[in-house]
C-alpha cells in the first residue's frame, strides 16, 4: 500500500491539487494490521513535543486485550464537537491551509472540555503546561506524520472516508468473488448465471 | 541521569514499607541493568543459605536499560530470586509494558522482601507506594487479576505482574504473568510472589525517561525496525517461532514421547505453517517492538476447546504436544490457556506431565483415583494443569517438578527426568546438538536454551554439532555472554539478528541513550563479569560439581532418530567439554571462580 505522504511536502502544499477534499484527510489504522506497539506515540512525542513520554502523544493506542489493538488520532469530523464546546474565541479554529482543527496555545486555558467532548478521545492534555493538543498530521514536517513513518506494519495511513470505503467496496466485492468461486478477471454474470 | 532513573524502590512487605536506594553510575555500567543489575541487587540482599519459599528470600524486578524509550524491542525486565525449583539462580525474562511503566514511574529496579501478612497487592504509582489488600483476587487467574486491578484502580494504564493460583499453591515452577501473554516464566519466581502472599505488583508510570542524543537513537530505531522487517526475523513474524518445528525435526532433534524420540510423526500436522493457517487470529507486540512475535492462535469451531485462545510459541508446542506424545491443537492451545490463567510455566509443566506419562508407561505410578497419565491422551494432559496448579491429587507430585517428583517416586525414575540442576529442558534434544548440551550441563539456572544460546552455532551450522571437541567451551561462553549481555541490556533476542557487530552497536545506543562512553570491549567485560556473578551467586547456595551434567537418558541412549541417528554421546565426551569450558572461563578444574578472574572482571567487591 502506497503512503500518501511520501512525497516531501504532499500534505502542506500539493493538496489543493487531490480531487478529494483535504479537509477529510486524517491518520487511519487498520487494526488487522495494528500490532499494539505504540511507536506511533513515541514518534509522535518525539517530533512534536521533543520527549519520549508517551503522554505527550496526539496520536494514541487502544489495546484492549488479548488482540483488539489500533491507533487512533484526530478524525477531522466536519462539524467537530470540540470545536462547538471550547468556551475561548479563537483557541480552537479550523485551520485554512488544511481544513483540520487547531489550537492555538496562547489562548488555550486547559479547560479540557474539549477532552471530554470529543467523541474518540484524540485530544491529548499535556501534562507540563496542561494545555490541549491535537493532530496536524505534522504539518510543519516534510517527510508527513511522523507515526505513520515508524509503523512497523504500514498499519498507519493517511486517508481520507471516499478512499477507506473505496477499500472496504472493493473487499466486498472479492468476498463475493470468492463465494461464487470466480476471479477477478471473469465476467461475474457468466458465474452468477 | 539519562536512560536510567538511578533509583531502586526497596519493599519491605512484612513492615508495609519502601525505601529508594540510590544506584551508583559505577554500579549502572558495570551491571547494566535488567539481568545483570538484578543479579547484583539479589546478591547484595539475599541472606546466603535462606530457603526460596522462605520469607527472607528476596525477589528483585528490574528493568532493561532502553525501557520507556523508543529503542526497538527494549521492553524487556528482569525477575531474579533464588529458585524454588533449582536452589540456584532464578532469572527470568519477560516482554510487555511493564518496564517501560516501571521505569517511567521512576526506578530501575524494585527490590522485595519479607512476607505480608495477608494477600497484598503492591501498587507504585510513580512515587507513591501502596500495599493494598489482595483478598478478593487471591485464588483468581492472571487474566482476571490483571483486569481487575485496572478496574479496580481505575486506569487503563495501568501495568500488572501478576501471579495465578500456582504461585500462590507454591508451584515450584509458577511463573509471572505480563499483559495476560508475557511471562516471567521459567524458575519459579511466581512460587516465591506466592510465599510472599504478593499476588501483584500494579504500576502507573507518568514520568518520561530522557535520553542523551535523541536524534541519534530514532536514527538507529528506524534502522533496526526496517532491518526488523526483514530475513533475520522473518520466522518470529511468520509463522512464529513454531515455524522450528520442521526444522528440529528434520536434523532429528525434535523431542517426543519425553525425549524417547527426536522425531514426530505427525510433525507436519503441528508444525507453525499449519497452525498459523487454521488458528492464527492476531499478531501482537511488546512495547516499542517493530518485530510482533507473539502469535495468538484461537480455536474456532471445535468441541470440546471451542473458543481458547492463547499465545502459542514454539517451547509451549513441544513441551505440551510432541514431549507428550500429543498432536491434537485445540488441545495443546486449551493446555497453553489453562498454564497462562493459572500461572504456571508452560516447559516445565509439559515435560514434568512427560515425566509422569513415562513413568505410567512403565508401570512406576498407578492410576490415582482412576485418573492416569498416558502419552497421547490430550484430555487427561488438559486435566491435570488445573491439578497441579491447585496441587490436587497426582498434581501435587508434580507441581515438585521433575526433578523432586522423580527424587519423591524413586524406582530410578531420574534416568528420564529431563531437567538439569532442576529446570526442564526445552524443544531441542542436546543428544544432536553438543554445544547446546554443554551450555545445558554449565547453564547457572539449569538446563535453559535461552540462558546458553548455545543452540545456535549448532544449528546455523558453525560446527558439527554431533561433535565433542575442545573449543566448545570457549564457543559456549561466548554465546552465554551474549545472552546475558542482551538480557541485562533489555534488548530482546530476537533482535539479534540485525545487529552486524552487536556489541559495538549496543554500545553507542548505551552511548547514545545514557551519555557516558561505551565501548565494545567494556560491554563485553560487563557481560562476562554478570555471568560470573551468577557463577558465584550459585557457588554461594551450595553448588558443587556434579550439578554440572545432563541425565542419564542423554548417555545412556544414542540419538534415536534423524540423520545422527545412533550417534552416541558418553557420558565423558560432556567432561571433556566442561572442562574445556570452565578453563574458558578462567575457572578451577572443579568449576570454581578464581581470584585473578575476580580481580580482572571487577569482581573482588564481591562478598563471598
Amino acid at each position: 500500500m502506497g503512503r500518501m505522504n511520501s512525497e516531501p511536502n504532499t500534505l502542506v502544499t500539493d493538496q489543493r491539487k487531490l480531487s478529494i477534499s483535504p479537509r477529510y484527510q486524517y491518520v487511519t489504522c487498520s487494526s488487522a494490521l495494528c500490532v499494539g506497539c505504540q511507536l506511533c506515540e513515541f514518534a509522535c512525542a518525539m517530533f512534536k513535543d521533543e520527549t519520549m513520554n508517551v503522554l505527550q502523544s496526539r496520536i494514541r493506542l487502544v489495546r484492549v486485550e488479548p488482540v483488539q489493538m489500533k491507533s487512533i488520532a484526530c478524525q477531522s469530523c466536519a462539524d467537530p464537537a470540540c470545536l462547538k464546546i471550547c468556551h475561548l474565541p479563537g483557541a480552537m479554529f479550523i485551520n485554512a491551509e488544511n481544513g483540520l482543527v487547531a489550537i492555538d496555545e496562547d489562548i488555550c486555558d486547559g479547560c479540557t472540555h474539549c477532552l471530554d467532548a470529543c467523541p474518540f478521545g484524540v485530544i491529548a492534555l499535556d501534562p507540563d503546561t496542561k494545555l490541549a493538543k491535537i493532530c496536524d498530521l505534522c504539518a510543519d514536517r516534510a517527510e508527513g506524520p511522523a507515526c505513520v513513518e515508524i509503523c512497523p506494519k504500514d498499519a498507519l495511513e493517511v486517508l481520507t472516508p471516499e478512499v477507506i470505503a473505496q477499500r472496504s467496496r472493493k473487499n466486498a466485492l472479492h468476498q463475493l468473488l470468492a463465494e461464487w468461486g470466480t476471479t477477478e478477471s471473469e465476467s461475474i454474470c457468466a458465474t452468477v448465471e | 541521569m539519562n536512560g536510567y532513573t538511578g533509583k531502586a524502590l526497596i519493599v519491605d512487605l512484612a513492615d508495609r514499607n519502601a525505601i529508594e536506594q540510590a544506584l551508583a553510575e559505577s554500579l549502572l555500567r558495570d551491571y547494566l541493568g535488567g539481568a545483570g543489575l538484578a543479579v547484583r541487587l539479589l546478591y547484595d540482599h539475599l541472606t546466603p543459605g535462606v530457603d526460596a519459599l522462605d520469607p527472607d528470600n528476596v525477589i528483585v524486578f528490574s528493568c532493561g536499560l532502553f525501557a520507556g524509550t523508543i529503542v526497538s524491542a527494549s521492553a524487556k525486565h528482569a525477575v531474579a530470586t533464588k529458585s524454588p525449583l533449582t536452589g540456584m539462580i532464578g532469572d527470568a525474562m519477560a516482554g510487555s509494558f511493564f518496564s517501560h511503566t516501571l521505569k517511567r514511574a521512576g526506578y530501575d529496579a524494585v527490590v522485595i522482601k519479607g512476607k505480608a501478612e495477608v494477600p497484598t497487592y503492591l501498587f507504585i504509582d510513580d512515587s507513591d507506594v501502596f500495599f493494598r489488600n489482595a483478598e478478593a483476587i487471591w485464588g483468581q487467574g492472571c487474566f482476571d487479576t490483571e483486569e481487575f486491578i485496572r478496574e479496580e484502580l481505575g486506569d487503563e494504564a495501568i501495568r500488572v505482574s501478576s501471579i495465578g493460583p500456582a504461585g500462590e499453591n507454591l508451584v515450584r515452577y509458577a511463573c509471572i504473568s505480563n499483559d495476560r501473554g508475557r511471562q516471567a516464566g521459567r524458575t519459579g519466581p511466581g512460587a516465591v510472589m506466592g510465599s510472599k502472599n504478593l499476588k501483584a505488583i500494579a504500576v502507573r508510570g507518568s514520568g518520561v525517561v530522557s535520553v542523551d542524543n535523541s536524534a541519534a537513537v530514532y536514527q538507529v530505531t528506524r534502522e533496526l525496525n526496517t532491518l526488523a522487517q526483514g530475513p533475520a526475523t522473518g520466522k518470529y513474524r511468520h509463522p512464529g517461532t513454531n515455524g522450528n518445528v520442521l526444522v528440529l525435526n528434520r536434523l532429528g532433534v525434535f523431542p517426543t514421547r519425553n525425549f524417547q524420540r527426536t522425531e514426530f510423526a505427525k510433525a507436519d500436522h503441528i508444525s507453525g505453517e499449519n497452525i498459523y493457517r487454521h488458528y492464527h487470529d492476531k499478531t501482537v507486540a511488546c512495547a516499542a517492538c517493530p518485530i510482533a512475535c507473539e502469535q495468538i492462535m484461537r480455536v474456532a469451531g471445535a468441541e470440546p476447546h471451542e473458543g481458547a485462545r492463547v499465545s502459542l510459541d514454539y517451547e509451549t508446542l513441544f513441551a505440551l504436544g510432541p514431549c507428550c506424545d500429543i498432536d491434537d491443537i485445540p488441545a495443546i492451545i486449551r493446555a497453553a490457556e489453562l498454564c497462562d490463567e493459572f500461572g504456571l510455566d508452560t516447559i516445565s509443566t509439559g515435560v514434568t506431565i512427560a515425566w509422569a506419562m513415562e513413568a505410567f508407561e512403565k508401570r512406576l505410578l498407578n492410576a490415582q483415583d482412576g485418573f492416569e497419565l498416558r502419552f497421547g491422551d490430550a484430555e487427561a494432559m488438559v486435566a491435570v494443569i488445573p491439578m497441579i496448579a491447585q496441587r490436587e491429587g497426582l498434581g501435587a507430585l508434580l507441581a515438585e517438578g521433575s526433578r523432586r517428583a522423580a527424587e519423591t517416586l524413586g524406582k530410578d525414575s531420574d534416568y528420564f527426568a529431563m531437567h538439569g540442576k532442576g529446570l526442564e529442558f526445552a524443544g531441542y534434544d542436546p543428544r544432536g546438538m553438543k554445544t547446546y548440551a554443554l551450555g545445558l550441563a554449565v547453564g547457572t539456572r539449569g538446563a535453559c536454551h535461552n540462558r546458553s544460546l548455545a543452540y545456535e552455532p549448532d544449528l546455523q551450522g558453525q560446527v558439527d554439532r554431533h561433535l565433542a571437541e575442545k573449543g566448545r567451551g570457549a564457543l559456549a561462553m561466548k554465546q552465554e555472554d551474549i545472552a546475558v549481555t542482551l538480557d541485562s541490556v533489555g534488548v530482546c533476542k530476537f533482535l539479534r539478528g540485525c545487529f552486524s557487530d552487536m556489541y559495538e552497536e549496543l554500545a553507542q545506543l548505551y552511548t547514545n541513550v545514557t551519555g557516558w562512553d561505551m565501548n565494545s570491549t567494556e560491554l563485553r567485560r560487563a557481560g562476562e563479569r554478570i555471568s560470573n556473578l551468577k557463577k558465584l551467586f550459585n557457588i554461594r547456595e551450595g553448588w558443587t560439581r556434579d550439578l554440572d551434567r545432563l541425565p542419564p537418558r542423554i548417555h545412556e541412549e544414542s540419538v534415536p532418530d534423524g540423520p545422527g541417528k545412533n550417534i552416541p554421546f558418553p557420558r565423558e565426551e560432556l567432561e571433556i567439554m566442561v572442562a574445556d569450558y570452565y578453563e574458558a572461563r578462567g575457572w578451577t578444574a572443579d568449576g570454581r571462580v578464581t581470584q585473578p578472574t575476580l580481580d580482572r572482571l571487577g569482581l573482588a567487591d564481591v562478598p563471598s
